[in-house]
């Protein structure tokens, strides 16, 4: 991990981390930022919080991320931490095709709640080739409907990094969107 | 016929008949009609409303009074209708105002008395500071280290400052953190809405937060801080809220503009530690101020120690001037005094006095006069001896001569001893002298005549001395013609006196 130098006149985002239970969030926040925090407060908390600076377009930006602890069940899932999200992390497990439904249904949700923000599919644990479970079909129906989709593995660092630049570039545009909206 | 006639009517009319019929009824009956009109009362309203804004005045106007009676009559029921909504904002006020007051009278109670309140109230109105403000900073160990203002929605960093202008590097998170724990806080005790956690404890650090709509402001406190500092945090969060409210409801992750803020977050870094509480922290302003005091009473008594020390170099001088013995000295009222013992020969205490630089007015002095056995001293009184002794002697020539007669030979003898003791007792002191010996001529005789004549008589004389082994360096000849005659008289007598070479000791400077 490089050493990172707060820029002073960052962009601030936030980005939280959706998706069913063990698909890898955390591991892949853990592959991607520097933590300061002791792991007993995702639990406790229910949420951990890490940053990454990046570099994108020429700015810079720097992610809060919020991984959000529970399993499953959204209800679980506190929507007051999604509150004020710039964009959102949608995970799935590649050998558990019952994880990308959940990954489709909890969109919806949180698109409920935050309304429409850039968001990205990881479809991770791509190195477990063997086990790889979901088709090509499921995902190049979901590209066809706008979605943005990485596979990734958490474990040898694969597509990670491309995964959170792309969102932030994402999140880049629709400020930049909205404000020439706004003028 | 009659009833025939009725009949055709019921044939030919008999439906509207009925229909007019059912229509009275409505009218007539107060329960119908009032159906009727109630069906579309509330379409009728906001077609007249919205067409008339005098009727909308006059709707206002009853229903204000409506209430009014309302409340004149029962007050309970409209309380009890406000009440859910009201009583939240009633009760955050009052909770408020009351610990508000709690406060002051706390305070009042310990500091108001004391003497410490005292200054304090004279410090606020010599600094034109609130009383409060003065209490709050002087009062207890404590020390704001860090303030976030903290976006309420997002839970982002909007800006930060630090006591010790180190700002933290990881504040980004802590801000997010701070808002996922109080998010934690609402839904896991399920407060009201409004209801924001107030503080937490951070091992020995309090966080306090301070909630507004839109944004957070939270300060980091070490030690034991006033309750009153809560209203600082307050305060700087209005006015941050008030001054950038359109910034911060547009916040979209450019935390720029807030850097407009930071003055509002620097009046909260508030309170002092004392050394116990920040061990080997120096802390500079009091260094400073302690610099500072000392530098003004150096300065403030420069004058009265710049004077005392020349004095005081000025007595040690006096003490090792030869032919000079302090008896007495000291100060009376504004003036110094001196008395002592003093040979004649002695420097001129007056005129060290004034070399040193004090002021001669100051001084009063008292001497009585001694003869001083000090070998400078006595070389002194020696060259005194020799040069008035030496200033007798005078070499006579015969009229119109230059030669120096056999009978001379003697004086010149007696001059090159005292001459001799004159230049050993200069040497003793270090004082440069000069012999200087003038020739003169009487009366008689042409100027240029005599002036020859002198000079010739003052080179024989130079010349003779010369040859005795005295130094040519330390003596002058010259020639004064007849201008500098030793006697002004015309008789034989006096020319002869006037005949002669005559000798003059100078101590050049
Ligand atoms: N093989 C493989 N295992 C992974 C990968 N990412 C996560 N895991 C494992 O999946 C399990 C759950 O991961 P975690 O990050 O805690 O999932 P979370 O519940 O979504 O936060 C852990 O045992 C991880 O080691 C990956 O890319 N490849
Ligand atoms: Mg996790």
């Amino acid at each position: 991990m490089n050493p990172t130098v707060q820029p002073s006149n960052a962009i601030q985002k936030k980005v939280c981390m959706v998706g069913a239970f063990a698909v890898g969030k955390t591991s892949l926040v853990k592959r991607f930022v520097e933590s300061i925090f002791d792991e007993r407060y995702h639990t406790t908390i229910g949420v951990k919080i890490d940053r990454k600076y990046l570099t994108v377009k020429g700015r810079d930006v720097n992610l809060v991320l919020w991984d959000l602890a529970g399993d499953d069940e959204l209800a679980q899932l506190r929507m007051s931490h999604l509150r004020g999200a710039s964009g959102y992390i949608l995970v799935a497990d590649g050998s558990r095709p019952a994880t990308l439904d959940k990954a489709i249904e909890l969109q919806s949700r949180v698109e409920s709640t935050l309304g429409s923000v850039p968001f990205v599919l990881a479809l991770n644990k791509s190195d477990l080739v063997h086990e790889w479970r979901i088709g090509a079909d499921a995902a190049a129906a979901l590209e066809r409907s706008g979605w943005t989709i990485f596979s990734t593995s958490a474990k040898v660092g694969s597509g990670v990094e491309h995964l959170f630049e792309t969102l932030a570039a994402k999140m880049l545009e629709s400020t930049e969107k909205q404000v020439s909206d706004a003028t | 016929m009659t009833s025939e006639l009725a009949k055709l009517r019921e044939l030919l009319l008999g439906p509207e008949q009925a229909a007019i019929e059912a229509l009275r009824e409505r009218f007539d009956d107060p329960k119908l009609f009032a159906e009727a009109v109630g069906s579309v009362l509330a379409e009728a309203i906001r077609l007249r409303a919205s067409g008339d804004p005098r009727f909308k005045q006059l709707l206002e106007r009853i229903v204000e009074d409506v209430i009014r009676n309302s409340v004149r009559r029962n007050p309970a029921i409209l309380t009890d209708a406000l009440f859910p909504i009201i009583s939240g904002a009633v009760r955050k006020s009052v909770a408020a105002a009351l610990r508000g007051m709690m406060e002051s009278i706390d305070q009042l109670v310990e500091q108001g008395f004391s003497r410490r309140a005292f200054k304090w109230r004279i410090e606020a109105f010599r600094t034109g500071r609130p009383f409060g403000e003065i209490v709050l900073l002087r009062s207890t160990l404590y020390r704001v280290e860090q303030v976030f203002l903290i976006h309420r929605n997002t839970g982002l960093l909007l800006s930060q400052r630090a006591a010790d202008s180190a700002v933290h590097r990881d504040a980004d998170l802590i801000a997010a953190m701070m808002t996922a724990i109080q998010d934690f806080v609402t839904d896991s005790f399920g407060k009201q809405e409004g209801d924001d956690l107030e503080s937490f404890r951070v091992g020995e650090c309090a966080v306090w937060i301070e909630s507004s709509p839109n944004a957070v402001l939270a300060g980091v406190v070490r030690g034991v801080a006033p309750a009153r500092l809560r209203r600082v945090f307050q305060g700087a969060l209005e006015r941050i809220c008030s001054e950038q409210a359109r910034e911060i409801e547009e916040f979209d992750g450019d935390t720029a503009c807030f850097r407009e803020s930071e003055r509002h977050l620097d009046s909260c870094l508030l309170g002092r530690l004392s050394a116990a509480e920040a061990p080997g922290r120096v802390r500079w302003p009091w260094v400073l101020a302690a610099c500072v005091s000392v530098l003004g009473v150096i300065l403030w008594s420069v004058p009265v120690l710049r004077e005392r020390s020349r004095w005081s170099q000025y007595l040690n001088r006096l003490k090792e001037e030869p032919g000079i013995v302090l008896t007495e000295t000291g100060r009376d009222g504004g003036n110094y005094y001196v008395s002592g013992l003093r040979d004649p020969l002695a420097a001129d205490p007056a005129a060290l006095l004034r070399e040193s630089g004090i002021d001669g007015e100051q001084v009063r002095f008292q001497w009585e006069p001694y003869v001083s056995l000090q070998p400078g001293l006595a070389a002194v009184r020696r060259m005194e001896v020799s040069k008035t002794a030496i200033e007798k002697q005078a070499v006579r020539f015969p009229v119109n001569s230059a030669k120096i007669s056999v009978a001379q030979a003697e004086t010149i003898t007696g001059l090159v001893s005292h001459i001799r003791d004159l230049l050993e007792s200069a040497r003793v002191v270090a004082r440069p002298v000069l012999v200087e010996v003038i020739g003169h001529a009487d009366f008689s005789g042409g100027e240029t005549h005599n002036n020859r004549l002198a000079v010739q008589r003052a080179g024989a004389v130079f010349a003779a001395l010369i040859g005795e082994g005295l130094p040519a360096s330390q003596i002058r000849a010259r020639g004064a013609g007849s201008s500098e005659p030793l006697r002004s008289g015309d008789s034989e007598l006096d020319k002869e006196f006037n005949r002669s070479v005559s000798f003059r000791v100078l101590f050049p400077k």
